[in-house]
């Protein structure tokens, strides 16, 4: 191989040549601005978060996935892809409790399942309890399977129909009529991205409803996102306009299933521009009728920002900025304590090209943003995939990927006490 | 492969070090060679190693992209036709493929059925995102005969892409078409 002469001058041209903002390091990074003049920032540090690291068994993995229980002393459940020796690829979930992972068990295995860095799996728990895995099989499908009581899953199914060229971004939620599970067995509603429009239906084992077009026109390569709220869910994703303006849009699924679905809406326009595949799209979560969305764009060399709604999704506030510019984006969010949120993503390491920070910071619809935390390094090419957090009883977890010297991806885990993450700003009652 | 790209080297070197605004750095021409163009190489889909700085072109158009990315796919043809409309006058289009490498059928596949006659490399682990700050596909970056980024587009190259071709124009206006050539 041809080593890499002259990298650092020539990113730092490039850079230049692009016009994008210095990035900046957590250590002594400025306090982002905000949009929302009544907010006020926490002041910025160079912490480093104290973290201890998590055990994940697994030799070689990509593309973790975490989905929070519906009965908050039920565990979460962290999911993620190994690639195995002989070529073949397993989805692996094992729940996550504030002690860490429990041992994985194996959701299906085989050469057909696809791995890749931004098209995760997801596995998370029904309203009832039992688990749901959503998972891409060449040559670019969804699978959906139930794990039976007795630990088994039943046999796959496409939520999709029709013979699109790509089926992609499966995202889990409960549906709205949830209520009804009990009755008729375990059900879940699933999103997707489907040549360029975004579709939903609810699956239950071995069987799936009509699919509904939530938006005909949309990203064709950005992930979705999607959330149960008080008798609604959400959905989040990023929007394709004629004019190739891609912001975030979501739609609120208000009735029992997609059909009632609000016309997509654009929250706080931003205008970002780019006729291609940013691939990096939202993520949400939500703490009572407190829906929190993630969204970048590459309008200002890099930007993070959070949008929060606190009527389950009805209408969003303006933006609070979590990164202004020099951002990579990929950002994960999740309830922290009371409405306190956490977010993390990645940021350019201006001082190791090639690298990228994984960094944390609360977020609160009224409070703002609290100071940017580091919780560790990862390379800042695709291979870091998407990094997800959660927070388990009192304990919080960060996972990423990095790429050990051979180019093998490898999950990192990284938890911390949630009362240094919430820091002297975090004194919210839970 | 070997035999023309040492040939294709000493030519670029000696291009390189008669060209205004490389002088002075006291590195020889050898060191501004490696030093200009970004560290974009790869193995072609027949398994030859190419780099970038070996293609002893006037300009170097290098794309970005991957075959799960639509727009990307209905970018191809363009770059063909703009590859052949400026290839005599010195121009090399450079495909980088980012899939993964159990993806290579498929990226053969889409070179086969766009009908792609300029070089493609396949960087399956995607370093060159890195090496030029991709944030999304595709996305393509201009480079004169010495390396220097004169030009980039994030999302597609559009048909009679004014911008791309007034950026050509500029760079392909004098000279011989190949930078190798005294």
């Amino acid at each position: 191989m041809r080593p890499h002469h002259g990298s650092l001058g020539l990113l730092c041209a490039l850079l230049a040549c692009k016009g994008a903002d210095p990035a900046p390091s957590a250590a002594g990074a400025p306090s982002s601005p905000t949009e929302r003049g009544e907010i006020k920032e926490a002041p910025a540090t160079d912490d480093a978060l104290p973290t201890t690291p998590v055990s994940i068994p697994a030799d070689a993995g990509l593309a973790p996935s975490i989905a929070l229980p519906h009965d908050p002393k039920a565990p979460a459940w962290f999911s993620w892809l190994e690639r195995r020796p002989d070529g073949t690829v397993a989805l692996t979930a094992a729940a996550l409790r504030e002690d860490g992972l429990d041992p994985p068990q194996t959701v299906v295995e085989g050469p057909h399942l696809l791995a890749n860095w931004a098209d995760v799996p997801r596995v998370a728990p029904t309203p009832g309890g039992a688990l749901v895995a959503a998972y891409l099989v060449r040559p670019y499908e969804i699978r959906t399977s139930f794990q039976r009581p007795d630990g088994t899953w039943s046999e796959p199914i496409a939520p999709h129909r029709g013979t699109a060229e790509e089926f992609g971004f499966p995202a889990l939620f409960a549906p709205p009529a949830g209520a009804a599970e009990a009755a008729s067995g375990p059900a879940m509603g699933i999103a997707w991205i489907q040549d360029g429009t975004v579709r939903a239906t609810t699956v239950r084992p071995g069987a799936a409803d009509p699919p509904v077009v939530l938006d005909p026109r949309t990203c064709e390569c950005c992930r979705v996102a999607a959330v149960a709220t008080p008798g609604a869910a959400v959905v989040a994703y990023r929007d394709r306009s004629p004019a190739e303006v891609r912001d975030i849009a979501v739609v609120r699924l208000a009735g029992r299933d997609p059909t009632h679905a609000t016309e997509p809406s654009v929250p706080a326009p931003r205008g970002w521009t780019i006729a291609g595949c940013p691939v990096n799209g939202p993520q949400a979560a939500r703490a009572g009728a407190t829906v929190a969305l993630t969204r970048f764009d590459g309008k200002d060399g890099g930007r993070v920002d959070v949008l929060f709604s606190t009527d389950g999704g009805a209408h969003f506030e303006p933006p609070v900025v979590v990164q202004a510019s020099g951002s990579l984006g990929r950002a994960a969010i999740t309830p922290l304590r009371g409405t306190t949120f956490a977010v993390v993503y990645l940021s350019k390491d201006a001082a190791a090209p090639g690298r990228a920070q994984v960094l944390a910071r609360t977020v609160h619809p009224e409070k703002g943003v609290g100071p940017v935390r580091r919780v560790g390094t990862t390379t800042a090419g695709r291979d870091s995939g998407f990094p997800v957090a959660a927070a388990v009883g009192q304990r919080f977890f960060v996972f990423w990927t990095d790429v050990d010297e051979g180019g093998t991806p490898r999950l990192v885990g990284r938890s911390a006490r949630i009362e240094d993450v919430l820091g002297a700003a975090g004194k919210e009652p839970a | 492969m070997k035999t023309p790209r040492v040939a294709l080297l000493i030519g670029a070197l000696l291009a390189t070090s008669t060209a205004p605004g490389c002088e002075g750095k006291n590195k020889g021409p050898a060191a501004a060679a490696e030093a200009a163009f970004p560290p974009i190489f790869g193995k072609t889909l027949g398994g030859e190693y190419l780099h970038v700085a070996d293609l002893g072109a006037k300009a170097v158009l290098v794309n970005v992209w991957a075959t799960w990315c639509g727009p990307c796919r209905k970018e191809l043809p363009t770059l063909e036709r703009v590859y052949r409309a400026y290839r005599d006058r010195g121009l090399v289009v450079l495909g980088v493929s980012v899939d993964g490498a159990r993806d290579r059928d498929a990226v053969a596949r889409m070179v086969e059925r766009a009908g792609l006659s300029y070089p493609v490399i396949l960087d399956p682990s995607a370093k060159v995102t890195t090496v030029l700050d991709v944030s999304g596909y595709p996305a393509s970056f201009l480079f004169d005969a010495h390396g220097r980024l004169v030009w980039r587009r994030d999302g597609i190259i559009f048909e009679q892409d004014s911008d791309l071709d007034s950026q050509l124009a500029a760079l392909l206006a004098t000279g011989p078409a190949s930078a190798a050539q005294p």
